[in-house]
């Protein structure tokens, strides 16, 4: 018992940050569905809605997990030692029993169907572990959405409990799968161990698998490398990866939304206009995550650039972050805008213009700061500074919301403006100061 | 004697509490070829840092070709060459693309030499980096260092994970490479017969200093274990005050001379007090017994 709840702490604690942000999810989460059973809302929206939030959660708890699991996973005992195995199963299955124990009386509050209910967001949290556990990339995206593709029987009028009781026993058999190591890589500890720094701020920027985007990696910066020597001193290669530079997750983020949108069937404008934000936000401070981890590389080459404190060094590293992060944003808004014709949903077209240059400005005056922190650890300061940006942001769309039409003649424009560039200012000498050998480790 | 290509006065860096370089002074010579030995933690890989201006010093001085690195002339930046003991990075690169990549940064680049290099140590210009074993990763970095045709070389522990045969090959491109354009090497390892068959110099880093740095053929013709006679248990006098691990016996005492002396050891025995027994030592036993004696 003592090796299981050392596993489960292992597990829970693999990535503070994660596991923090998952903490904060989860009491946000409950907070809001207490608030749906009481505002009035009726009870089978409220029921829904209770649903859709647990799910959400659960999807992030198993997928949390799946890294957990996958990480002790390569140590080789995972093959030659059933105790080891065991061990983890437990540790693993417990932790997720246990949340999702804490979830039903949440959702028992707006309860209005079976009571089998109760036990899907278990269900759900082991089939979105495959996300990360999956042996292929098939796996990945089949095992988790196999709980969405069982819920459609109900378009053809199998009861919700039939269907919950067929979620459970494929889940029986899930586990027995995972337990006994079926149609999973043995040991993939070969390229765990080559897991490159590259790969890892994509894994955690996108929530994909590090196999996955190894090779993805590869693939794009091969095909990429015919233009790497053109292009002299040019850090850009060193500090941030190919699909970066290409935009491609942008892209993908635009698929996505645009999935989410047409499956839902409502053409809901509000949902993109968020989730452009929402995106362009996260998306400079992966980008700052990912040059976190990739300015190391710089280590071969960095003296051959001069000035004081490698300033110049530092100014090449942000117009590359600058270059990317407006390119990035440019590809993403010209996609979604050209998404919104094409599947014909109406769009603010200016709120959401406005909206993207409000956050590109934010995101370029105050990441440089972003830049001088440590992602490893969570820390006071980043998370000041990463509430500090996220609320300038939120506060700033929030203004536009209700004054888009008259964005161009406010004063508060120019303020805004004069303001960014001071801050920018500002950040800017922050990181020209920041020792290189803090910026230079990964710790 | 050559001029000073490195001079570092009065180092000190420290991390919070402890002081990894304290005081740290060092002359480093055109040309030489240094082994830096130290324990593990003793601060190689931050003094190598350091004089790369990778890592900031809290006081002391810095100064290569008699310049601060902040005023050193852009040519001789760009002839100045490094391999990291962590050699991790460019992972979606093939090593061709890896190798040209780098190479734009360097003016001095040998793309011959570079090719050259590669096929000899068996490096498939195709290859991804990410699938490179540990040693080719190194051998790679190492290539990339050497093709800079640099006149500073800074090695951080190159050899850790090549095979014998390879080690070799590097050793013997070191010596040519040094013996072409007079480049100055310093290089970390723990490997001290390697050190042996291509330094001139040694250094010993410890307790934030270098507390030993000497010509390696006099250091190994000074070095010895000495069992010292007389009719009873002796007491370290003057004449003995250069000698370590000094250890009394009923008749006599046995010590170890780790650092050459002010006349030759053939000299010191003959006019001892006392008549003395020695067995020459080799490098590594010099550096297990300096690196574990107290200071």
């Amino acid at each position: 018992m003592q090796a299981v709840k050392h596993s489960m702490k292992f597990m829970l604690t693999h990535s503070i940050v994660s596991f923090i942000l998952v903490m904060i999810i989860m009491v946000f989460f409950s907070v809001f569905q207490i608030l749906i059973s009481n505002d009035g809302t009726p009870a089978i929206k409220a029921m829904m809605g209770a649903l859709v939030i647990n799910l959400t959660l659960s999807v992030f708890l198993g997928t949390y997990l799946g890294g957990a699991l996958q990480s002790l996973k390569q140590n080789y005992l995972w093959t030659i030692n059933q105790h080891y195995r065991n061990t983890l199963m437990a540790a693993y299955l417990i932790i997720i029993g246990l949340i999702s124990l804490v979830q039903i009386p949440i959702l028992y509050l707006n309860l209005n169907m079976t009571l089998l209910i109760l036990l899907v967001p278990f269900c759900v949290a082991i089939f979105s572990s495959h996300m990360v556990l999956g042996k292929n990339l098939l796996h990945k995206i089949l095992i988790p959405v196999f709980p969405l593709a069982l819920y459609q029987l109900h378009r053809i009028n199998v009861s919700l409990t039939v269907i919950i009781i067929l979620l459970l026993i494929a889940t029986l058999m899930l586990v027995i799968a995972m337990y006994l190591n079926r149609f999973y890589p043995d040991n993939s500890t070969r390229l765990m161990t080559k897991q490159s720094i590259n790969s890892s701020t994509a894994v955690v920027a996108t929530g994909l698998n590090l196999k996955w985007v190894t090779s993805f990696n590869y693939s794009i910066g091969v095909f990429m490398a015919k233009w790497v020597s053109r292009s002299k001193r040019n850090i850009d290669w060193a500090i941030i990866m190919p699909h970066t530079k290409l935009a491609l997750f942008s892209l993908l983020y635009v698929l996505l939304i645009m999935l989410f949108v047409l499956m839902n069937n409502d053409k809901d404008k509000p949902v993109i206009e968020i989730f452009t934000v929402m995106f362009l936000s996260a998306s400079i401070v992966s980008m700052v995550m990912e040059s976190r981890q990739l300015i190391r590389q710089t280590r071969v080459f960095a003296h051959v650039f001069s000035g004081m404190k490698h300033r110049q060094l530092k100014n090449k590293i942000l117009w590359s972050l600058d270059k990317t992060f407006i390119l990035n944003s440019v590809v993403f808004i010209i996609a979604i805008l050209l998404a919104a014709q094409i599947f014909s949903v109406t769009l603010n077209t200016s709120y959401v213009l406005f909206a993207t240059l409000i956050v590109i400005a934010i995101a370029l005056s105050f990441y440089p700061i972003l830049l001088c922190l440590s992602w490893v650890n969570i820390s006071l300061p980043l998370i000041t500074a990463v509430m500090t940006y996220a609320l300038l942001i939120f506060f700033s769309v929030r203004w536009l919301k209700t004054h888009t039409l008259e964005v161009m003649t406010s004063p508060y424009t120019i303020i805004f403006i004069v303001a960014c560039l001071l801050l920018r200012v500002i950040t800017q000498k922050i990181f020209w100061q920041r020792p290189i050998e803090t910026l230079m480790k990964n710790k | 004697m050559n001029p000073a290509i490195i001079s570092i006065k009065n180092m000190t860096k420290s991390y919070q509490e402890k002081t990894v370089l304290n005081s740290l002074n060092w002359q480093i010579q055109k040309g030489d070829i240094i082994a830096l030995l130290g324990k593990n933690g003793a601060g190689k890989s931050t003094l190598l840092e350091t004089i790369m201006n990778l890592r900031e010093f809290n006081s002391g001085e810095l100064k290569l070709w008699d310049k601060n690195w902040h005023k050193l002339a852009q040519n001789k930046r760009e002839k100045i060459a490094f391999v990291a003991q962590d050699t991790v990075g460019f992972e979606w690169m093939r090593v061709n693309d890896f190798l040209t990549y780098l190479g734009s940064f360097f003016p001095t680049w040998n793309h011959q030499y570079c090719d050259k290099l590669r096929d000899r140590w068996d490096l498939d210009p195709k290859q991804k980096v990410g699938d490179l074993s540990g040693g080719q990763t190194q051998i790679l970095h190492v290539i990339q260092a050497l093709s800079v045709k640099p006149e500073l070389l800074i090695l951080d522990e190159p050899v850790a994970h090549l095979d014998p045969s390879m080690r070799r090959g590097f050793i013997s491109e070191l010596i040519e490479l040094a013996c072409e354009i007079g480049t100055t090497v310093i290089f970390s390892s723990h490997i001290i017969s390697d050190l042996e068959r291509v330094a001139n110099k040694v250094a010993l880093l410890k307790d934030g200093q270098i507390e030993f740095y000497h010509e390696v053929e006099l250091l190994k013709a000074s070095i010895a274990h000495v069992k010292i006679a007389a009719e009873k248990s002796l007491e370290q006098t003057e004449y003995y005050a250069n000698l370590i691990n000094w250890q009394k016996h009923a008749q006599g005492a046995t010590a170890t001379i780790v650092k050459p002396m002010q006349q030759s050891l053939q000299n010191f025995i003959k006019n001892a007090p006392n008549s003395i027994e020695y067995i020459p030592m080799s490098l590594e036993d010099w550096y297990l017994e300096v690196s574990n004696a107290s200071s």
